[in-house]
C-alpha cells in the first residue's frame, strides 16, 4: 500500500494537477475583465485528465518512471501556471496571451479547420518524406558502393546540402504550377541531400565483415545492395526519420504561409493575421501534438521491425 | 627446407593449385610485400591448416583463395581453371561476426542455400533451401535454436550457424579463416570435434583449407600442416595422426606428443634463424 502510494500518487506532476483543477472553484479575473470573456473549462479539464491517465498508465510499464514523472510534472506546472496566471490573476496582457481554457476550446469549436488542415499538411510530408528518403537511400546506396563514384559525388552533395531548402522555397513556389507540387518539390528537397550523404556514408563504410559475408556467398551486386547493405542500414535510416519529419514540416510550415489555402502551418499564419492569437497558439500547440505523435508512432515501428542492433 | 611439393603420397587429384603467388599492397609512397612466391597443390579431400605466427600472411593466402584479394603476380587455379573473385564451389567460415544480424539462425543459411545453388544454376525452392536449413542446423546441434538472431546466440552458437551456414551450402572446398580463434577452450574443443565429425561423415569429403595460430588445432584436425613464415611457406608436414580423432584423448598418445615437439622446434627455428638473419625479434 505504502509503494502503491510512493509511486502513483506523492509526486509533483499530480500535486500540480490537482492544483490546476483547483484553480476552477477559484473567481476568474480573465472573466470578469475581458469582453470575450472566458469559455467553458470543460475541454482544458478534459486535457488535464487526459495527461494524468497517460501519466499514470505510463507508470505502471514504463521502467524509465523518473523520466515520465520529471516530463509530466514539467508539463503541468507549465499548464498550472497558464492557467494561474492567465485565467485566475489576468496578471499578462490578454490580448496577446489567452487563458488556456479559450485556446483549448479552439480544438472543439474550430475541429473542423483544423482537422481539413491537418490532413492536407499530413498528405504532403508523408508523401514528401517517403519519396525523399526512399530515392535518397536507393540512390546513396548505389553510389556509396562504388568508390569512384562516391568521390564524384559526395563533394556535389555536400556543397548541395548546405544550401537550406527555406531559402528557395519562394522561387519553387513561385515556379511550379500547383502548390501541391511545390510543397512536394520544397520538402523532398529538404530531405533529399542530407540522407543521400547519410546513405553513401553508410554504404561505405558498412561493416567489412558483412560485406565479405556477402561477397563469398557469390551474391549479385543488386543482392548485395538491397538485401544485405539496405537491410544491414535500415535502423539507421529509421532513426534519422523523426529528424527529416522535423525538417519537412519546418519546411511545409513555410511553403505554406507563402501559397497555401489550408494546412497545419496556414492555419497559424491567417490565425496570425486576424491578430487571433487564441487561434494561434491552438494551431502550434496541436503541430506540436502531431510531431509527437508521429515520433512515438516512428518509435513504435521500429521496435516492431528491428528487433536487433549493431 | 622442406620442399612443398614432391612429398605427397596422397594420389588423389589435385583440387587447388598454387603456383609463385605473390601479394602486394600498394599504398601511396610504399609498397608493402604480403606473399612471395608461394607454391601450394592440395588434393581432393584433404584438410589443410596454415599455421603460422601473427601477420605472416596465411590469413592473406586464405583471402586470395576466398577470392576477396586477388593476387598480384602468378595464378591461383581450382579445379584447373584460375580464379577471380569468390566461387560458388567454395565456401567461407570467418572468425566472427559473419552472420547477418537481421536473419534468424534458420534464414542465415536458408539464405546462403538458396544464393549458393542458383549460383550454381541448379536452383531450390525458398522451401527446400529452408528444409535443407534446419537439418544442417540440426547436425551442428542448434535445433530449438532455429529463430534466434545472431544477436542472441552465444559466440560459440554463431560459430555453429556459420559452419552450418558453409557445409549447407554443400561446398566442393571449406575455406576456413580462425573460425574458432574467439572461443574459449571448452567451446572450442567441442567445436573442433563437431567440424571432424562432420567432415568425417561427409560423403564427397571436402577439401578444407584451415588457417589457425593454434599448433594442437592444427596437429588435431589435419592432413598436411603448412608452416608459414612471413610472406612464404616454411614448410608442409603430413599430419599421420590415425582418425577418427578426438579431442582430448588423442593428446595423450606417443605420437601426438611427437608430432607436437616437431611443431614447436619449428616454431622456434623459424623464430631464431629470422634473428639471425634480420637481426630482429619477433
Amino acid at each position: 500500500m505504502k509503494k502503491f502510494i510512493s509511486k502513483y500518487v506523492l509526486n509533483l506532476a499530480n500535486l500540480f494537477f490537482l492544483l490546476s483543477l483547483l484553480c476552477f472553484l477559484f473567481p476568474s479575473k480573465y472573466a470578469s475583465e475581458m469582453r470575450g470573456g472566458l469559455k467553458s473549462p470543460l475541454v482544458f479539464a478534459l486535457v488535464l485528465v487526459v495527461i494524468e491517465i497517460l501519466f499514470l498508465s505510463q507508470l505502471a510499464n514504463s521502467k524509465k518512471s523518473r523520466a515520465v514523472k520529471d516530463v509530466t510534472a514539467s508539463v503541468n506546472i507549465f499548464l498550472f501556471v497558464w492557467e494561474f496566471i492567465v485565467s485566475r490573476l489576468n496578471l499578462l496582457p490578454y490580448i496577446f496571451i489567452p487563458a488556456p481554457e479559450n485556446v483549448f476550446d479552439i480544438f472543439v469549436s474550430d475541429w473542423k479547420t483544423i482537422l481539413f488542415g491537418f490532413v492536407n499538411s499530413m498528405e504532403l510530408i508523408i508523401a514528401g518524406l517517403f519519396l525523399s528518403v526512399i530515392s535518397s537511400v536507393i540512390l546513396g546506396t548505389l553510389v556509396g558502393y562504388n568508390k569512384r563514384l562516391t568521390n564524384a559525388v559526395y563533394p556535389i552533395a555536400k556543397a548541395l546540402s548546405t544550401v537550406p531548402a527555406l531559402i528557395y522555397t519562394p522561387y519553387i513556389v513561385l515556379i511550379m504550377p500547383t502548390f501541391k507540387l511545390a510543397s512536394l518539390t520544397v520538402i523532398f528537397l529538404s530531405i533529399f541531400w542530407g540522407s543521400f550523404m547519410g546513405s553513401i556514408n553508410n554504404t561505405a563504410f558498412v561493416e567489412k565483415k558483412i560485406i565479405n559475408a556477402a561477397k563469398v556467398l557469390n551474391l549479385s551486386t543488386p543482392t548485395i545492395l538491397f538485401k544485405i547493405i539496405i537491410p544491414f542500414n535500415l535502423p539507421r535510416y529509421i532513426n534519422a526519420l523523426p529528424i527529416h519529419l522535423a525538417t519537412s514540416l519546418m519546411t511545409l510550415t513555410v511553403a505554406e504561409m507563402l501559397g497555401a489555402d489550408s494546412g497545419m502551418g496556414y492555419y497559424v499564419r491567417v490565425s496570425l493575421n486576424y491578430a487571433n492569437y487564441t487561434k494561434a497558439i491552438a494551431g502550434i500547440i496541436f503541430i506540436g501534438f502531431v510531431v509527437t505523435l508521429l515520433n512515438i508512432l516512428i518509435q513504435e515501428a521500429k521496435k516492431r521491425l528491428i528487433k536487433w542492433n549493431y | 627446407m622442406l620442399g612443398s611439393k614432391g612429398v605427397r603420397l596422397l594420389e588423389n587429384e589435385t583440387v587447388i593449385e598454387i603456383k609463385n603467388l605473390s601479394l602486394s599492397y600498394e599504398s601511396e609512397n610504399t609498397t608493402y610485400e604480403a606473399l612471395k612466391d608461394i607454391n601450394l597443390d592440395i588434393h581432393r579431400g584433404e584438410f589443410i591448416c596454415i599455421v603460422g605466427s601473427s601477420g605472416c600472411g596465411k590469413s592473406t593466402l586464405l583471402s586470395v583463395l576466398e577470392g576477396l584479394n586477388s593476387a598480384t603476380g602468378g595464378s591461383v587455379k581450382i579445379n584447373g581453371k584460375e580464379i577471380h573473385g569468390p566461387g560458388a564451389e567454395r565456401a567461407v567460415v570467418f572468425q566472427s561476426y559473419s552472420l547477418f544480424p537481421w536473419m534468424s539462425a534458420k534464414e542465415n543459411v536458408a539464405f546462403a542455400v538458396y544464393e549458393t545453388y542458383k549460383k550454381r544454376g541448379e536452383k531450390v525452392s525458398k522451401k527446400k533451401a529452408d528444409e535443407i536449413a534446419l537439418a544442417f542446423l540440426k547436425k551442428v546441434e542448434l535445433n530449438g535454436f532455429e529463430d534466434k538472431l545472431p544477436g542472441e546466440l552465444s559466440g560459440g552458437m554463431q560459430q555453429r550457424v556459420a559452419i552450418a551456414r558453409a557445409m549447407a551450402c554443400d561446398p566442393e572446398i571449406l575455406l576456413m579463416d580462425e573460425p574458432f580463434g574467439a572461443l574459449d577452450a571448452k567451446i572450442r574443443e567441442n567445436l573442433q570435434n563437431l567440424l571432424l565429425k562432420m567432415w568425417r561423415e561427409d560423403e564427397k569429403k571436402k577439401t578444407v583449407v584451415f588457417v589457425t595460430h593454434d599448433l594442437n588445432e592444427a596437429e588435431l584436425l589435419a592432413d598436411w600442416i603448412v608452416f608459414m613464415i612471413p610472406k612464404q611457406i616454411y614448410a608442409v608436414i603430413e599430419d599421420k595422426l590415425p582418425r577418427p580423432r578426438n579431442y582430448p584423448y588423442i593428446q595423450e598418445s606417443r605420437e601426438y606428443k611427437e608430432l607436437y615437439q616437431k611443431l614447436v622446434k619449428y616454431f622456434y627455428h623459424e623464430t631464431s634463424e629470422l634473428i639471425d638473419s634480420e637481426g630482429a625479434a619477433l
